[in-house]
Formats: C-alpha cells, structure tokens, sequence
C-alpha cells in the first residue's frame, strides 16, 4: 500500500513537472493501474474480501521473489515459452506453404474444406488426451497441440490472402510470358502477406490459449501447470503471479506482432481491417 | 453422470469393418445419386467434400483394421461409430452434449449482449475507452482457462464457473471488434441523420449497427471457435465444471478407453460445424437484408 501510494504522488508530480511527455490518457491509464491495486491491497489489508478470493499485490510480489530466488519462475517460463516457439514455429511452416497451395489452385481447396473445417473446429486440447496417448508423455503432445491451434488461423488467412491477388497483376505477368512460378513469387505472394500477418497474430493467440489449457490439463511444467498447482494448494498468490507473468509475456508479444502486421499492411489500401482475437 | 462406469461393449453390437465399409460406400453412392434429382441440396461441392470425408474415414478404418497401428491406442472407425450409436441409445451422449451446450450457449449470449453493448457505448465516450483500453488488453493476452483456478473459487464448483470464464473468452473478441467496427462510421453519416432531426437512437439504428454488424459477426465468430476451446477445457481441466463432452473425454481416458475419448472428439467436432455454419448463414441472412 505504501508503495502504490508513493509511486501514485511520483506519477502526479512527473505529470505536473514532464507535463508535455504525458499524454494524457497514458496518465488515465496509469492512475486506473494504480487506483487497481490500491483498492485490491486496501480489500485485502481491511479484510474486505477473504484471502482465498483474492490476493494482495504485496503478497503477489512476495511470492514473486520466492519463485525466483527457488529458479522455478525461470523454468517454467522457459518450458512454456519453449513450446510456443516450437508449436507456433512449427504452425506458421506449415501453413503458409499448404495455405498458398490451397489458394492457388481453388479446385483443390474446394476437396478438402468440409474435411478441413471439421479438423478446425475440433478443440485441440480436446486432441491432447488422444496425443498424450498416441505420442507418449512429454513435449511432443503439447507442440503438436499447439502447432493444430495456431495453423488454421494462418492457413485459412493465407487462403483468403492469396484469392485477393488482383486479375490484371496476374495477367500482366502471363502477357509478358511469365511461368506460374513468376506469378507466384511477384503477384501472389506480395498480395497475401497482409493477410498472412493478421493470421499470425491471430494464430498465436490461438496457440497462446492452446498452450495454457495443454499444460492446465496434461502438464509436468510450464506456466499453465504452475496454475494448477497452486491452485490445489489453495495458494492464490502464485495464482496472481502466473497469470500476471502470462499477461505480460502475452502483452509483449502481441505488441511485436502487431507492430510486425502494421509494418507489413502500411501500403494496403484502406487501411488494414484490424482484427481482434 | 460423476463414476459413470462405461459399460463394455458387446462384440455383437460392433459394426463389423465389412458392413462399415459397405456402408460408408452406400452413403456416398446415395449422395452422388442425390446430387442427379435435388442438385439445389446437394451440389457437386459436396458430394467433392463428402468424398474425402469418407476417404478419410475408410483409410483410418484400413489402417486400424489391418493392425499397422496397435488397435488399442488408435481404434477403427467403425468401434467408434458403433460406440457412438450405444452411447446415444442408452442417453448418456445427449446428456454429455446438453450440457456442453448449455454451458457455451449460455456464455456466448450473454458475451454477445454485453459485448456489443459494451462496445458501443464505449465508442460513443471514446475517452473512456483510451484507458480502459490498457485493461483490456492485459485481460484479452490471459488465455481465458488460466482464470479457471479464480472462477471456480469466486462462483464455486458446477456449471457457473465454467460459464464465467467461457464468457470471458467469448466476450474480449466480440467487444474489441464492435470498438473496430464502431471507429468506422463515416461523421458525415452521422450529420445528415442529425441534420434530418434525427436522435440518438436513430443513429444507432441506421448508420452506427449496419455499418460495424460485419465486425461483430467476425468477432462473434472468432469468439465462438474460442468459447468451444474453453468450454473444453474447463471441462477437461476441472472435473467440477458441470460435466460434458470434455469431461466424457477425460473420464474415457482415465479408463484407456479411447473408443469413447474418440467419440467425444467427432462428436464435439461435429457440434462444432454445426455451430460455425450456423453463424455463417446468420452472416449471409443480414447480408441479403442489408
């Protein structure tokens, strides 16, 4: 409480003194931060609200520094993000090759698609007891898991990225005597990566979601398994602290994703169609 | 429905791999002869997917079928059919799919209400939204399962605390693509509704809905393939949530009775189509209306 307090009149004194590199809803943002956490602390400190319901961010700072000084904050982020990098990795690999694939030649996409939207909306940590059995214990369930969430969102962007490949782009280049292989590398591909930029965004917060339920579920470690854990020992604080640190692990990579997706849609017309996950 | 015990099944109620054959060929010959009399119904599209489908299917029971894959860990497809059938004639499958249903019905409507709501009056006090913004997206990157642990303490064991984080799944995608939506309406729109006397109410109606109804649908739809996900897995994860297909799946895989987790898997991929498609020609209705 003392620190929220003093880091509130900090705040209040940097906007008065820096006032010009305070936008003023920065400064909003900032106070309903704080204004949050003082009333979750004051709850806690005047037994508004029972322990087991919520917990104090002093106590989740605690917490904090004793996951760390024991190294398994360290490791059970790192198993996580391990596997969202190989399952999210793995997702975007596959799908953009099949995705232009399938795009490109529509006759073929028109099999697979009942196939294909029944796969899609089959839960994948609905698969993951299947997976635990078909591949055994271990990383591999759980980034085949994640790899089956985060490819439909950029498999089915790619698709929709390479069907708005403009006509006259495509006859231009057969005038000129270009082979499909040209069309495909200057039309095609040129045109479907705003798509395929919104689907990876999209994709990995699929994979994110997928990621958490798999390790809530079937886990021996990652940040999803620290949940569960404490959550049967009733320990609300270390509930805080793993899914504040999943929040800003979250944060941190959508905010490069979107900062990618912007890069890459700064030239379509309109604007890009922001999409939210 | 908790303990329920499987009951094993008959050998003499299993389909055996001949007949499945044989029928999943008579399916698809009486689709192909129904695309020759109602083409309006079944169209070529589908008789090309449903080819596939059955394709599919008969490679997985080939595979089961002549033990290139140990049975057990990957049972054919005609087990499952046949399981599924039993599952359904004692109503123990109905009773599974009611209550995922419920469950996610419950959260999606009431995500899309306040969704929507939500997001247009936001939208309407923009200074408001600029910092509850920085709230939204911390709640929006926690994976909505990761608030299972709190909502079953904050609304106890049984359907509610499922239904909660389902909502908060359902909810992020629908309100932040109705703010999308919203931030497109033209101001010159808005003028000449007001310029012609109209209120509020009449803005709302005539330019600021029909304008961001194609965000909403695309929120709501990315919402539900979300809500399916987490109704999953509160089922899975928590054995509290209310029962449901989740739960069958984690209770048949307790058990090594992959037949059943199978049966859980087709049958929520099958609900799940359903779902989708049904958003889908909603989306194509208010398309023909605007």
């Amino acid at each position: 409480m003392l620190i929220t307090g003093s880091l509130m009149v900090l705040v209040i004194v940097a906007k008065v003194t820096l006032k010009e590199y305070f936008a003023k809803h920065l400064f909003l943002a900032i106070l309903a931060w704080l204004t949050f956490f003082t009333l979750m602390e004051m709850s806690i400190y005047l037994n508004v609200i029972k322990t087991i319901l919520l917990s104090s961010p002093t106590a989740v700072l605690w917490k904090l520094q004793y996951h760390l000084d024991k190294g398994y904050l360290l490791i059970n982020s790192a198993h996580s993000l391990q596997r969202i990098v190989f399952g999210f990795g793995l997702g975007i690999i596959l799908a953009i090759p099949f995705g232009i694939l399938f795009g490109f030649f529509n006759k073929l996409y028109e099999w697979i698609s009942p196939l294909a939207n029944f796969i899609r909306m089959v839960p994948p940590p609905a698969i993951m007891p299947f997976a635990i059995i078909a591949f055994g214990l271990g990383e591999i369930p759980k980034i085949f898991v994640i790899t089956l969430g985060s490819f439909f969102p950029i498999f089915l962007a790619t698709i929709r990225g390479v069907r708005e490949t403009e006509t006259i782009h495509r006859e231009v280049i057969e005038t000129m005597g270009g082979s499909n292989m040209d069309v495909l590398v200057h039309a095609v591909i040129p045109s479907a990566i705003p798509s395929i930029m919104t689907g990876i965004r999209i994709g990995f917060g699929i994979g994110w979601l997928v990621l958490i339920s798999a390790e809530l579920i079937g886990g021996d470690s990652g940040l999803g398994f620290m949940i569960q854990g404490a959550r049967m020992r009733l320990d609300m604080a270390t509930v805080f602290m793993g899914m504040g640190i999943i929040c800003i692990f979250g944060v941190i990579i959508d905010f490069a994703l979107k900062k990618m997706e912007r890069y890459f849609t700064r030239r379509k017309r309109g604007g890009a169609d922001y999409i939210y996950y | 429905m908790h303990g329920t015990v499987f009951p094993p099944i008959e050998p003499s109620e299993v389909i055996s791999t001949f007949f499945f054959i044989v029928l999943l060929f008579g399916s698809f010959m009486t689709v192909v002869i129904a695309n020759r009399f109602i083409p309006a119904v079944i169209n070529v599209s589908f008789v090309k997917g449903y080819s596939v489908i059955c394709l599919f299917i008969a490679i997985w029971e080939m595979i089961s079928f002549s033990e290139l894959v140990n049975p057990v860990l990957l049972p054919p497809a005609s087990r499952v059919a046949s399981m599924l059938v039993f599952l359904w004639s004692i109503g123990f499958l109905q009773s599974q799919i009611y209550a995922t249903l419920y469950k996610l019905a419950y959260a999606f409507s009431l995500a899309l209400a306040s969704g929507v709501t939500l997001g247009v009056m936001i939208s309407y006090y923009s200074n408001v939204f600029s910092f509850i913004e920085s709230f939204a997206t911390a709640a929006r990157v926690i994976p909505a399962p990761a608030w299972l642990a709190l909502s079953i303490l904050w609304f106890g064991i049984g359907s509610a605390s499922a239904i909660f984080i389902i909502w908060l799944g359902c909810f992020f995608p629908i309100f932040l693509n109705t703010v999308a939506g919203v931030a497109k309406v033209e101001p010159v729109q808005v003028e000449t509704i007001k310029t012609f006397g109209g209120d509020k109410w009449d803005v709302l109606l005539d330019v600021v809905l029909p304008t961001a109804y194609h965000h909403i649908l695309t929120g709501s739809r990315i919402g539900l393939g979300i809500g399916w996900i987490t109704v999953v897995t509160a089922e899975l994860a928590s054995p509290d949530a209310g029962g449901g297909l989740g739960w069958m799946i984690m209770d048949s895989r307790v058990l090594l009775d992959i037949t059943s987790v199978l049966c859980g898997v087709s049958a929520i991929g099958f609900l799940g189509v359903v779902t989708d498609s049904l958003l889908n020609s909603l989306e194509e209705l208010v398309q023909t209306w605007g």
